[in-house]
């Protein structure tokens, strides 16, 4: 223990190891001054090219959690049989070996009769390595959210076109930024300490911020300009843009769509590729007035545009066949839908255009490339909704219009790790598209295995929010099993998903679950077991997940003794495989994930158990060479560097990239095919389509129902989540602003409905309703209600924070109408009524 | 002899209060007390709205009145001129708070060091860092000068993310502050309190 | 919570506003009252020769006043190190003064109670009289200085404030001397005039009152908030009813009836009064005390510069 200082540390006493951070997923470098085995500060890293040295709110705020009184530091198992909200599980401490062997007893009797009655919430993105470990006990199921609620459609969609896993817009080059319900360089999504100082930067060089977003986010503040816009119908918006380029100013980047893109290709009346007999896509060669195909055309000879009867076929162009779709995209028929006014629609669109410099080249590291310094970024807000595939492809095309994917200014794809874009050689001279970064596609099956039915979802990401609507009624799906058993793992589903009522049903049909975390939670309060993980700065791992500008990996590594009785959730995972007999399996797992098998000598034994140091030591010497093992990294703290122009500008090569997603279309019907040969009925195929266009959602229909208001969620840079919430330095802080200090009304919503900042005032979806005290702000759209993450827990253990319990996803359905049936991508945002409970004070 | 300073650029920062929580590492506040913190304000109406971010930190004023109320001599200010609190000369009589017109005084009461930030026993980050305090008397932003005497910026300063919080020395005419003070018209808080800031703004 | 037009008062100190004065609470302000009371007393005493006011008064002072200080403090075993900076710090010179009233002041009557052993030779006697006087008389102000030396909060800066807080030490000590008086049935020659005193000064009083709110209903925002917060606001009823009220309209009209109708009896019900609206009046002063909000001098020039959306 350090002897009381009677002034400040100096930064030069003790020493500072290198680390990594780990309040989010995304890991920014950081070192760590410990004196006398007391960690007492954490900065950024400086030599670090990711965050260059700074870190954001929660990233200063680690040794908190490190330090935090109500961290759970012993397994504890729980005595109190009953389970439920307010119940005391009367939580008593055990030793590791009873931990162990009630968890490997339990779960293992489990499965001997069914793996998949194992239901694993797992949501540790640093320790993405370790996913898998349901897969090799033996269960496909996915009881999270996590990823779901974000990137559902995202990240598929970015496989898709560039083989990248996310998207940010360039930095450095971009001139004119458009950001659709996204906090990126503002307040969250990629690398926030990193990109805040890089879009900081591109904002004092005089690039142009628009951000739409429902409400005055930090994006929207500091933007040039807010435009305020009803949620879900951002599409509408970019659509409306996209009509008035190819129709009123006919602007677009013909030369990028003819030459990196698909969008020439022949597409025959049922919206198929139009292929000769060697199955070869074909081209209108304007030459020659006839289809030829794509490789035997020059780019400039082929037709971008048009239609053409050819023996008896009616023929458009890819790219044909959106503009027909966008005629009747017109700005004043979107503006009804957003209410966003005509006038502003077109305006951004010429500005965009403008912006974009179409055809203007530029020379970086000796070679040249396109120079588009336009772009539109998206995340979160803008695409987790019922129709995000069509979302997703809007924001892509949109900015392929102007050519500027993965070009110089644009938009550019972001690697899921240091392996960079998945690029390799698909049919038609065509990127093979990645839609699953994070486990191989599943093999269509019926009945299914999965919970969350994944087998159902060819280029989905996995729909957690499906459980209810298959283990509440299994008969629907044919579910063969009822699940008995969780693994909550760095994960809070009672609080991620939808529909938190049902969600809690299942936890309460569960016969036994046991968590891996640091703290007691609404989920980790229902476990039977509990084995205390060690935080990141007690623990052994090599990360790197979707760097926008940077790639390599960084250590995290114990800066101290780790505190109380817990083991690294690697071991523990570990430890359970080995006593439940399938530690080989679990090593080939790693083996794989690790690439070890590409290299053998590095290959674990499946036979043998290895320590976190152990596997991460081959980790780096797999990735970097053996002269880059554990020791190097401890001393030098990470391999992270920039990428390299040819790293991050056209991956896709010669490759051309999906204009028209024909592969999407053709996913469906062979998905069709297989459920109804199954005899399933009812499955919503709609969004299976090789482009998007408008139409009305789940959600916006459910305004005809009464529900005249939107109600949104919303992440900010104090918090993770609300997990972080328990944080009493983060909390005391948040607290403090208005934003998040209620539920969010436009002033003069209030007024006309009576109420004022403080009323209590309870909002009712279809799905559910909660409670809350009314905060009125003028930075609101006056038909939406936001929900800030800082007010949705309803259990913390932390005496110096107040559980807040106006929880927004009960708002939220978590069922298949409000589930994109392309992709899974669920709908993050709900149509609500608005009543005031009790005036200002008689709150209780 | 410096006269050390920063320069806050309104329209880099975002408001995320990264300063706020690396001045409550840095120094150990206990709970509730903030050297470093931003105002976050919405002005305008619906639609022509916006949120505005004020980061605030002691000024380090060269008049400054915390100083001249001080009756113990226990606030001084160094060569350097940074505006410091000798804790074991401080009576805790409050007259630089009250002389302070930026709120920038910070009293150690009774108690505050005896519980942890959770109410609590007190952390072990917490019993190395409580140390610096004394109860019963005035604390305040120190402008880090346990770091700028070894050559290190603030800890607002390095930490922040947009590298909002520009820290430098106002005797060097041709200095970052000087000229960014110069290009773009920085301006201080409250003159009208003639306190001569040290900490300058520039516009959002 | 949009901020055009009224500025709220500020819940914390992230927020834009008004800060309260939350840092001199009433302890200090019960040692400006006992201050200002007893030395307005001993030097109302000492002028018309009157022991028991003269006692009375010094151990407002040294008792009083100092043991209030000594509470309030963080540090008292420190308070020593106040009297450090005379030079530039009015608390330091307070110090001091009370310092030198304890001595003087105590020689001034020690000879009443300790007897004539303790009588100073002619010189010498005249110069502890004049010290003790001295001292007493800026005890009587000096706390307004301590007040309004810092720019910080506009409604203390103001130069009527030393001079308001003479006037009601001095109203104190002739209203504490003539229920003296009444009580010991001594001195009863300077009851004439000493009433007549206490008439003027109540009239002074209001009437400076009255000038220093209209200054400062002319001043800064913050100083004009809290006009507002004294006459209309929260404060309103301490102000209005207490202060004048009482204080004032109260008092003179009994100090008027007591005279008219001879009855002494009246004379504690006046002190009652007279000292209610003095205590009321520096703790309401201390606690409606308001910072400026920080912000861009030219404020609003953050607001976007978007066009309608
Ligand atoms: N600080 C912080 N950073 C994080 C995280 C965190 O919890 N905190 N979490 C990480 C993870 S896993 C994710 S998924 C990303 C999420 O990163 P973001 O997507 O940037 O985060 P959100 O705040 O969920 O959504 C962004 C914005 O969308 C707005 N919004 C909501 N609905 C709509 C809509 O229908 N249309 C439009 N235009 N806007 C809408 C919200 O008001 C919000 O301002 O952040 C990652 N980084
Ligand atoms: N209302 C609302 N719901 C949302 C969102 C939203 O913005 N609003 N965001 C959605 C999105 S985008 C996502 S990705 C999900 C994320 O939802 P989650 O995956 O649940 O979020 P996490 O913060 O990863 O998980 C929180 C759990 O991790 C535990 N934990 C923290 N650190 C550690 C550690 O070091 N080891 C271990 N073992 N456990 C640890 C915490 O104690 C807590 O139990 O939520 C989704 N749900
Ligand atoms: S962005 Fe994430 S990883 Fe980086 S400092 Fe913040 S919390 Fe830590
Ligand atoms: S850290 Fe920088 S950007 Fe963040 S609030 Fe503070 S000054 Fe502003
Ligand atoms: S800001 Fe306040 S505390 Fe800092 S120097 Fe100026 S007056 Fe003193
Ligand atoms: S509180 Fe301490 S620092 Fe402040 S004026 Fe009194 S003695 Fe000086
Ligand atoms: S300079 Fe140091 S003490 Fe002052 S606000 Fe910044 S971090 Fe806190
Ligand atoms: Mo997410």
């Amino acid at each position: 223990m350090a002897a009381t200082h009677s002034t400040p540390i100096a930064p030069s006493e003790g020493r500072w190891i290198p680390s990594t951070c780990g309040m989010c997923l995304h890991g920014c470098g950081i070192k760590v001054q410990v004196v006398d085995g007391v960690a007492v500060k954490i900065e950024g890293d400086p030599t670090n090219p990711d965050n260059l040295g700074k870190l954001c709110p929660k990233g200063n705020a680690g040794l908190a959690r490190l330090y935090d009184p109500t961290r759970v530091l012993y397994p504890m198992k729980r005595t109190n049989p009953e389970k439920g909200p307010g119940v005391d599980p009367k939580w008593e401490r055990i030793t590791w070996e009873e931990a162990y062997e009630t968890v490997a007893r339990e779960l293992g009797r489990v499965r001997g009769e069914d793996a998949r009655k194992l239901l694993c919430a797992i949501g540790d993105f640093q320790r993405i390595l370790l996913w898998g470990w349901p897969a090799v006990f033996g269960s496909p199921n996915f009881f999270t959210s996590l990823g779901n609620y974000c990137g559902g459609s995202y990240h598929p969609v970015n496989g898709s076109v560039d083989g990248s896993f996310a998207a940010i817009n360039d930095y450095e080059h971009c001139n004119y930024w458009i950001q659709i319900g996204s906090g990126d360089g503002f307040s969250s999504h990629l690398h926030l300490s990193g990109s805040s100082k890089r879009m900081a930067d591109a904002r004092m060089r005089g690039m142009k911020v628009i951000s739409l977003d429902p409400r005055c986010s930090i994006a929207s503040a500091k933007a040039d300009e807010w435009i305020p816009i009803l949620p879900g119908t951002d599409r509408a918006f970019v659509l409306g843009m996209a009509h008035v380029l190819v129709h009123e100013l006919r602007r677009y980047d013909r030369k990028f769509l003819r030459e990196h893109t698909n969008a020439p290709y022949l597409v025959d009346e049922k919206g198929h590729q139009f292929r000769d007999e060697q199955g070869q896509a074909l081209v209108w060669d304007l030459a020659v007035h006839e289809p030829r195909p794509w490789d035997k055309v020059a780019a400039d000879g082929m037709a971008l545009e048009g239609s053409y009867h050819y023996e008896g076929r009616e023929l458009r162009t890819g790219f044909q066949v959106w503009m027909d779709l966008l005629e009747s995209h017109s700005p004043e028929k979107m503006a009804e839908v957003t209410t966003v006014p005509a006038a502003t629609i077109r305006r951004i669109a010429r500005e965009f255009v403008d912006a974009a410099q179409i055809g203007a080249t530029v020379e970086i590291g000796g070679k040249r490339y396109p120079y588009r310094p336009a772009a539109l970024n998206y995340y979160r807000g803008s695409q987790s909704h019922a129709n995000g595939l069509f979302d997703n492809l809007t924001y892509k095309l949109f900015n392929m219009l102007v050519g500027n994917i993965d070009v110089p200014g644009g938009h550019l794809g972001v690697p899921l790790d240091h392996r960079g874009f998945f690029v390799s050689p698909g049919e038609d001279g065509m990127l093979k598209p990645e839609p699953h970064q994070l486990h191989p596609a599943p093999p269509f099956k019926y009945p299914p295995d999965s919970t969350h039915l994944m087998e159902w979802f060819p280029i989905g990401f996995d729909a957690g929010q499906l459980n209810a609507e298959t283990i509440l009624n299994p008969r629907r799906f044919g579910l063969e099993y009822q699940p008995e058993a969780m693994m909550l793992y760095h994960s809070n589903p009672w609080w991620n998903m939808p529909e938190t009522n049902k969600i809690e049903e299942i936890f309460r049909r569960m016969k036994f679950i046991v968590a891996i975390d640091i703290h007691l939670t609404e989920s980790t309060q229902w476990a039977d077991v509990f084995l205390p993980d060690r935080t990141f700065l007690e623990s052994t791992l090599l990360n790197c997940l979707e760097p926008p500008v940077v790639t390599g990996h960084s250590l995290r590594q114990p800066v101290v003794e780790p505190l109380g009785d817990t083991r690294d959730a690697y071991e523990i995972l570990t430890e359970l495989a080995q006593r439940m007999g399938f530690l080989d399996n679990w090593n080939d797992l790693l083996n794989l994930v690790c690439g070890f098998t590409a290299k053998p000598r590095n290959m674990l034994d499946p036979e043998k158990r290895y320590s976190a140091e152990e596997l991460f030591d081959r980790f780096a010497r797999n990735v970097y060479g053996d002269d880059h093992d554990l020791d190097w990294f401890r001393e030098h703290g990470h391999a992270v560097r920039h990428r390299t122009p040819e790293e991050t500008y056209m991956p896709y090569g010669k490759l051309r990239i999906p204009f028209y997603f024909e592969f999407i279309k053709r996913t469906g019907e062979q998905l069709r095919a297989n459920l109804e040969a199954a005899g399933v009925a009812g499955w919503p195929y709609e969004n299976y389509a090789p482009l998007p266009y408008w139409k009305n959602s789940r959600v916006i229909e459910d305004g005809r129902r009464g529900y005249d208001f939107y109600a949104i969620t919303f992440k900010e840079p104090l918090h993770t989540f609300a997990d972080t919430l328990v944080m009493p330095w983060l909390s005391e802080v948040s607290e403090k602003d208005p934003i998040h200090q209620g539920i969010l009304l436009n002033a003069a919503t209030g007024k006309r409905l009576g109420i004022a900042t403080g009323d209590w005032v309870r909002l009712t979806s279809p799905a559910g309703s909660i409670e809350g005290a009314a905060q009125c702000v003028e930075g609101i759209h006056p038909q939406v209600i936001g929900v800030s993450n800082a007010i949705t827990r309803e259990f913390v253990t932390n005496s110096g924070v107040r559980a807040k319990g106006s929880h927004f996803n009960r708002l939220l359905a978590g069922s298949l109408d409000y589930t994109d049936g392309a992709t899974g991508g669920l709908e993050s945002s709900a149509r609500v009524r608005v009543e005031k409970v009790a005036a200002a004070g008689w709150a209780h | 002899m410096a006269r050390l300073g920063m320069v806050i650029d309104l329209k880099r920062c975002v408001g995320c209060n990264s300063c706020t929580l690396s001045c409550k590492q840095e120094n150990g506040t206990p709970a509730g007390m903030h050297f470093a913190r931003v105002v976050t304000r919405e002005v305008g109406e619906y639609p022509r709205t916006r949120r505005t971010f004020l980061p605030l930190l002691c000024n380090h004023c060269e008049d400054a009145p915390c100083e001249k109320a001080c009756p113990t001599g226990a606030t001084y200010i160094r060569a350097d001129g940074i505006v410091m609190v000798a804790k074991e000369k401080c009576i805790g009589c409050r007259a630089c708070a009250v002389s302070c017109p930026y709120m920038n005084r910070h009293f150690i009461e009774e108690g505050f060091l005896g519980h942890g930030y959770a109410g609590g026993e007190l952390s072990p980050f917490e019993a190395v860092k409580f140390g610096a305090f004394e109860e019963g008397t005035m604390s305040k932003c120190t402008l880090c000068a346990h770091r700028v005497d070894e050559g290190l910026e603030p800890a607002c300063v390095t930490t922040c993310p947009t590298e909002a919080r520009i820290f430098g020395d106002w005797d060097e005419p041709e200095g970052k502050l000087q000229k960014l003070v110069r290009e773009r018209n920085g301006w201080t808080l409250l003159p009208e309190c003639k306190t001569r800031p040290k900490v300058f703004y520039l516009d959002a | 919570m949009a901020t055009h037009g009224e500025i709220a008062i500020a819940p914390h100190r992230f927020a834009y506003g008004y800060y309260r004065q939350v840092w001199w609470n009433w302890l200090i302000g019960t040692a400006f009252f006992c201050g200002g009371l007893g030395a307005g007393l001993f030097l109302v005493s000492l002028a018309t020769g009157e022991p028991v006011g003269m006692i009375a008064g010094w151990l407002l002072v040294t008792v009083g006043k100092n043991t209030a200080h000594l509470f309030f403090l963080g540090r008292p075993e420190r308070f020593w190190r106040a009297a450090m900076r005379p030079d530039r710090s009015w608390i330091a010179r307070g110090i001091w003064a009370t310092g030198f009233f304890a001595v003087a002041g105590f020689l001034c009557f020690a000879p009443h109670v300790l007897g004539p052993a303790w009588m100073l030779s002619g010189t010498a006697g005249a110069a502890v009289q004049w010290v003790a006087a001295i001292s007493a008389l800026f005890i009587m102000f000096y706390d307004g200085f301590v007040m309004n030396s810092s720019g910080a909060i506009p409604f203390w800066n103001s130069a009527l404030l030393p001079l308001l807080v003479l006037m009601y030490a001095s109203l104190g000590g002739t209203t504490l001397s003539l229920l003296l008086r009444a009580v010991t049935g001594g001195g009863q020659e300077h009851m004439a005039w000493l009433g007549l005193q206490e008439k003027w000064l109540l009239v002074g009083n209001a009437a400076l009152l009255g000038a220093y709110l209209y200054r400062m209903s002319r001043w800064q925002p913050a100083a004009r908030e809290t006009v507002r917060m004294l006459v209309r606001g929260r404060f309103a009823w301490a102000f209005v009813g207490l202060v004048l009220a009482i204080g004032l309209g109260a008092t003179l009209l009994l100090t008027f009836a007591a005279e008219r109708f001879r009855s002494e009896w009246l004379l504690p019900v006046v002190a009652a009064c007279e000292l209610t609206g003095d205590f009321t009046l520096l703790i309401v002063w201390l606690k409606s005390g308001l910072f400026s909000p920080q912000t861009a001098p030219h404020a609003l020039n953050t607001v976007s510069k978007q066009e309608p959306a």
